[in-house]
C-alpha cells in the first residue's frame, strides 16, 4: 500500500514542473557549493602548506643570533583546514588563519578572511551548509505543504480515505514519497561530497573522517525528517494549502533569518564581553601591578631574582653565577606573563563560549539552531576547535620559550645577550604540530545540540502522526 | 476614483486582523533593529573617546615626567622616557558616522583604532581586532539595514502577494470592473494604499528610533543623509511592489504568487548575492594571506640578518633606558623603514585586488536589489570599506607627517621638553564630502529605479490581458 502511494505522488511530482524547476536548482546550487568548497578547500591546504614549510626554512635561516632574539623572531602557527571544511565553514572566516609565537606575549590569531572581503560575503557565503540548512527546508516545504490540504480542497483525500487506507499508511506513504524526492536531490551531492572528502584528505586516510562525514549525514537526515515532519502535520491540520503555506514559510523565515541573529545579540547583551581595549589594559595592569610591565620584571623585579639567585647559589656577584642571570629573570617574566594571559584569556574564551551555548538554546524554537551547531562542530569549523588549536600552539610558545631561555641559561653565562647560537639550536626545536580532537570529543561538546535536534526529530514525527491521525477529510 | 479606491482598500488594509499583526511584528523588528543599531553606535562612540582618552592620559603622565626631570625632581633614572620622542604614542580612532545606527556593515570586521610611534610600520598599523565572538560576527547584527533588505521585502510580500488574485478569487472583481473603472486604476489605488502602509511603517520608526537613540536629526549632514536614506528605501520598496504587482498581472491564484514572489526574494537576497560574490572572488582572488605571512617574515629575516647585532641589542634592552643611545634607536628605526618598505608592496597588492573586487560588485550589483541597497546604506551609516580606507590613509598620511617631525629629532638626539608635549600632533578623522557620497548612493537609486520602472512597465502591459475569471 505505501508503495502504491509513493509511487503515485512521485509521478505527480515529477509531472509537476514547478517541483522538477525547484528540485533541479537546488541540486545545482549544491554541486556547486560542494565543488567550490572543495577546490578551495585545496588551494588553501596547498599555500598553508607552504606556508608551513617556509616558515620551517625561515626559522633554521635566521643564521647567528641570540636565543632571546629568536624567540621574538618566533614561529608561525597555521590553522589547519579541516577535512570537511570544504562542507562547512562556520566561523573560521571570522577567525584569523595563523598566530604569531614569540616571546613575552600571547598575540591574538590574524588576518580574518571575512576582513578581505567585500560586502557581499556577508550575504552568506555559498556552502553546501548553507544550501543543506536553508535551502532543502524550503524545498520539504515545496514538496510537503500541498500533500494533504490540496487533497483536502480537490475532494481526493474524502475518496482516500472511503476506501478504508488508515491515515498512518498515508502519513508514512507521502512522507516517504517526499523523502525519496528529496533523496533524488540529495544523493548525488553526497556522492560529490564523499567523492570531494577522499580527494581533500591528500595523504591522510580518507576513513579517518568518515566517521564525522557520517554523522554530519545522520545530523541533516535528523535534522530533514523534523522539518518533514512538522510541514506534513502543518498541512494535514490547516484548513486551506494557502494558510499551510503561509504558515510554513512564516516558520522557516522565523527560523533561518531572525532566530540566529536575534540569538546572537541576546547572548551578547546577556553575556557582555570586554573591548579589545579593556583587555589589553587588564593584562598590562596585572603585569605592572607585579612588577613585570610587557611580560618582562622591571629593575625592582630584577633586584629581587638576583638576591634570590645569590642565596641559592651562595654568591655575591653576578659575575659568580654559574648560569645566566638574564635568562633567568625572562623565563621568571614569561611564568607570569602566561598566568595573566591564562586568566584574561581564558575569561574571554569562557565568555565566547557561554554566549554560544546561549544562542544554542534557541534549539528550543528552531532545529536549525541545533543542526548549525553541530554542523560546524562536525567540520571542524567551530569555535570549540579554535580554542583547542589556539591553546595547543600557546603550549608550544610556551615550550619554545622555556627552551631558548634555558639554552641562554646554561650556555651564555656572562655574555649573557651576545651570546650567539646558531643552526644547531634551531633544529634541534621540534616543529609544531597538531592533531584534530577526536569525534567523541566534538559529540561530547554539541550533547545539548545532538539531544535537541534529536527531539526535534521525534517531535516532527509524531506531529505528523498525530496530525494525519486526526485529519478531516473535508 | 483613484482616490476612492484607496480610501476604500486602506480602510480594508486596517481592519485585516492577520496583517496588523504581520505590521505590529514587523514594526516591533524595526523599533528593535533601530534600537540596537543605536546601541551599536553608542557603545562605538564610547570605546574611540576612551581610545583618545587613554591616550592622552598616557601623554601627559611623560609630560609630567619630562616636567619633573627638568625641575630637578626626579632624575633621569626614575623617568626613564621622559622626553624621547620614540615613547610617544599618538592615538587615531575612526569615530562613528552620524546615521550609523541605520547600519553596522563591515564595522564590526574593521579595526577602529591605531596607534602612530616612531617604530610604527605602516603594514602594522592596524591589528587591534575587537574582541567579539566569531559566532555573533558570523550571524550579523540586527540593524535597520538587515531589516529593510531582507525582512521588509517579505512585508510588502504579505501586503501584495494577492493584490488581484483574491479580489477575483472572492469574485468581487468582476463587479467592481462592472463599474466604469479600469483595471488600472484599480491596481494603483490597492498598491498606493499598501505603499502608505509600508513607508509609514518603515520610515516613520526608523525616524522616531533614531531621534530616540540621540542621533540629532536637525544637523545637516544628518539631513543630508536621511534624504539620501529616503529616497533608496522608497526606491527599494518601490521595486518590490512593482515586482509584486508584476506577478499579480500573470494572473495566477494567490498561492502560486505567493510561492513566486517568495522565490524571487530567496533569489534576490540570497542567491544572487552569493553566487556573485563567488564570481567576483573567482575572477578577482585575493592572494594568499598564507603566503603573505610569511614573505613578510622572509623580508623580516634578511634585513634582520643583515643587523643582527643591533636587532639583538634591542630586544636585550626591554625599554629600562639601558640604551643611551639615541643613535642606536635611530638606527633601529632605519631598519623598520626598511622592512615597511619591502612589505608595503604586498599589502598594496592586497588591496589592488580588493579594489578591483569592489569596482567590479558595483558595475554588476544592479543584479541584486538587495546588494545594492547594502552597498548604499552601508555608505551612509559610514560602515563600508570606502570610509575605513579613509581612514587608514589619513592615519598614513597621520604617521608620515609625525615621523617628519621625530625622525629628525632622534637623528640629532634632541629629546623633547615638556612644553613640547602640548604641541604635538593630533588625529583627527576627516569626514568624506556629503558630495561624493550623495553621487554613490545616487547611483544606487538609479540601479532601483531603472529595473522598476521596467518591470513596472511590463506588469501594467500584462494588466491588458488580465484572466478575469478563472
Amino acid at each position: 500500500m505505501v508503495a502504491i502511494i509513493i509511487r503515485k505522488e512521485l509521478k505527480e511530482m515529477w509531472r509537476d514542473g514547478r517541483f522538477r524547476l525547484a528540485a533541479g536548482v537546488v541540486l545545482t546550487l549544491l554541486l556547486i557549493a560542494i565543488g567550490l568548497g572543495w577546490a578551495g578547500a585545496r588551494k588553501a591546504i596547498h599555500e598553508r602548506s607552504l606556508a608551513v614549510n617556509t616558515d620551517r626554512a625561515e626559522w633554521l635561516a635566521q643564521g647567528q643570533r641570540s636565543p632571546h632574539s629568536a624567540a621574538h623572531f618566533g614561529r608561525y602557527a597555521f590553522k589547519p583546514i579541516t577535512p570537511l571544511a570544504f562542507l562547512d565553514k562556520g566561523v573560521n572566516g571570522y577567525l584569523g588563519i595563523a598566530v604569531w609565537m614569540e616571546a613575552h606575549y600571547q598575540n591574538p590569531f590574524r588576518f580574518r578572511l571575512a576582513e578581505d572581503a567585500t560586502a557581499l560575503q556577508r550575504f552568506g557565503e555559498l556552502t553546501a551548509a548553507v544550501v543543506l540548512q536553508l535551502l532543502i527546508p524550503l524545498l520539504i516545504v515545496l514538496f510537503a505543504f500541498s500533500q494533504f490540504a490540496v487533497e483536502r480542497e480537490a475532494g481526493t483525500l474524502r475518496q482516500l480515505l472511503s476506501l478504508g487506507v488508515r491515515p498512518r499508511t498515508l502519513a508514512i506513504g507521502k512522507a516517504s514519497s517526499v523523502a525519496v524526492a528529496l533523496g533524488s536531490v540529495l544523493l548525488p551531492a553526497v556522492l560529490l561530497g564523499s567523492v570531494a572528502l577522499i580527494v581533500v584528505s591528500g595523504e591522510q586516510d580518507p576513513l579517518h573522517n568518515i566517521d564525522r562525514f557520517l554523522l554530519l549525514a545522520l545530523a541533516y537526515l535528523l535534522y530533514f525528517g523534523a522539518t518533514l515532519g512538522i510541514a506534513l502535520a502543518v498541512s494535514a491540520s490547516v484548513r486551506s494549502s494557502r494558510l499551510a503555506l503561509l504558515a510554513l514559510l512564516a516558520f522557516w523565515i522565523v527560523s533561518c533569518l531572525i532566530v540566529p541573529r536575534f540569538a546572537a545579540d541576546i547572548a551578547n547583551r546577556l553575556a557582555p564581553g570586554p573591548s579589545y581595549a579593556e583587555l589589553k589594559q587588564a593584562i598590562g595592569h596585572d603585569l605592572k601591578a607585579a612588577g613585570m610591565p610587557d611580560g618582562v620584571p622591571d629593575t625592582a623585579k630584577r633586584e629581587e631574582i638576583k638576591q634570590r639567585l645569590f642565596a641559592q647559589y651562595k654568591v655575591s656577584r653576578i659575575e659568580d653565577l654559574p648560569i645566566n642571570f638574564d635568562a633567568v629573570y625572562l623565563q621568571e617574566g614569561e611564568v607570569f606573563g602566561n598566568q595573566v594571559y591564562d586568566k584574561h584569556y581564558g575569561a574571554l574564551w569562557d565568555l565566547f563560549e557561554r554566549q554560544n551555548r546561549m544562542q544554542d538554546l534557541s534549539a528550543v524554537v528552531t532545529p536549525l539552531s541545533a543542526v548549525r551547531s553541530i554542523s560546524m562542530g562536525l567540520a571542524g569549523t567551530d569555535f570549540a576547535h579554535h580554542r583547542d588549536f589556539a591553546q595547543t600552539a600557546e603550549n608550544y610558545r610556551r615550550a619554545l620559550n622555556e627552551r631558548l631561555n634555558g639554552e641562554m641559561r646554561d650556555k651564555a653565562g656572562q655574555e649573557s645577550y651576545r651570546y650567539l647560537s646558531d643552526e644547531t639550536l634551531w633544529q634541534s626545536v621540534p616543529d609544531f604540530t597538531y592533531a584534530a580532537p577526536e569525534t567523541g570529543w566534538v559529540l561530547y561538546v554539541h550533547k545539548w545540540n545532538i539531544a535537541l535536534l534529536s527531539l526535534w526529530f521525534i517531535v516532527g514525527c509524531s506531529a505528523a502522526v498525530v496530525a494525519v491521525g486526526r485529519m478531516r477529510a473535508v | 476614483m483613484l482616490i476612492r479606491i484607496f480610501r476604500h482598500d486602506l480602510r480594508l488594509l486596517v481592519a485585516d486582523k492577520t496583517l496588523t499583526i504581520f505590521a505590529v511584528f514587523f514594526g516591533l523588528l524595526m523599533a528593535y533593529a533601530v534600537a540596537n543599531g543605536a546601541a551599536w553606535t553608542h557603545e562605538r562612540a564610547e570605546r574611540v573617546r576612551l581610545w583618545y582618552a587613554d591616550g592622552e592620559e598616557s601623554i601627559s603622565k611623560v609630560r609630567q615626567e619630562t616636567a619633573d626631570v627638568e625641575q630637578g625632581k626626579k632624575t633621569a633614572a626614575e623617568a626613564p622616557f621622559a622626553g624621547w620622542v620614540f615613547h610617544v604614542k599618538l592615538p587615531a580612532a575612526k569615530p562613528p558616522a552620524p546615521l550609523s545606527p541605520l547600519s553596522v556593515g563591515q564595522e564590526d570586521l574593521y579595526p577602529f583604532t591605531a596607534m602612530a610611534e616612531f617604530y610604527s610600520k605602516k603594514n602594522e598599523l592596524f591589528k587591534n581586532y575587537e574582541t567579539d565572538n566569531p559566532t555573533t560576527l558570523l550571524a550579523g547584527r540586527f540593524d535597520p539595514a538587515f531589516v529593510v533588505i531582507y525582512l521588509f521585502p517579505l512585508l510588502i510580500i504579505a501586503l501584495t502577494y494577492n493584490l488581484l488574485s483574491r479580489e477575483r478569487e472572492d469574485g468581487t472583481l468582476l463587479l467592481t470592473l462592472a463599474q466604469p473603472v479600469r483595471l488600472r486604476d484599480i491596481v494603483l489605488g490597492k498598491t498606493g494604499a499598501r505603499l502608505l502602509v509600508a513607508l509609514t511603517l518603515v520610515i516613520g520608526l526608523t525616524l522616531i528610533g533614531l531621534a530616540v537613540s540621540g542621533v540629532d536629526l536637525a544637523a545637516s549632514e544628518v539631513i543630508a543623509g536621511l534624504v539620501l536614506w529616503l529616497s533608496l528605501v522608497i526606491a527599494y520598496t518601490l521595486f518590490w511592489f512593482a515586482l509584486a504587482v508584476g506577478v499579480n498581472s500573470r494572473g495566477r491564484s494567490s498561492a502560486t504568487n505567493a510561492v513566486v514572489l517568495v522565490s524571487l526574494w530567496l533569489l534576490f537576497v540570497v542567491i544572487v548575492p552569493s553566487l556573485l560574490s563567488i564570481a567576483v572572488t573567482s575572477i578577482y582572488p585575493v592572494p594568499s594571506r598564507f603566503d603573505f605571512i610569511e614573505q613578510v617574515r622572509r623580508n623580516d629575516n634578511d634585513v634582520d640578518r643583515s643587523s643582527k647585532r643591533l636587532v639583538d641589542d634591542y630586544h636585550s634592552d626591554h625599554s629600562q633606558g639601558k640604551f643611551d643611545s639615541s643613535d642606536a634607536q635611530s638606527r633601529f628605526y632605519i631598519i623598520g623603514e626598511e622592512k615597511e618598505k619591502r612589505s608595503l608592496p604586498l599589502v598594496a597588492a592586497y588591496d589592488e585586488q580588493l579594489n578591483r573586487q569592489h569596482r567590479l560588485v558595483d558595475r554588476v550589483h544592479f543584479l541584486s536589489p538587495a546588494v545594492v541597497m547594502q552597498e548604499a546604506t552601508n555608505a551612509i551609516a559610514g560602515s563600508d570599506r570606502t570610509r575605513h580606507d579613509s581612514f587608514r590613509r589619513q592615519v598614513e598620511a597621520f604617521l608620515d607627517n609625525w615621523r617628519a617631525f621625530s625622525v629628525p629629532l632622534s637623528f640629532r638626539r634632541v629629546n623633547l621638553a615638556s612644553s613640547d608635549y602640548d604641541s604635538l600632533p593630533r588625529f583627527s578623522f576627516r569626514e568624506e564630502a556629503s558630495r561624493e557620497l550623495a553621487a554613490r548612493v545616487f547611483n544606487g537609486v538609479v540601479f532601483l529605479i531603472v529595473p522598476t520602472l521596467l518591470i513596472a512597465g511590463f506588469a501594467f502591459w500584462g494588466l491588458r490581458r488580465f484572466p478575469l475569471v478563472g
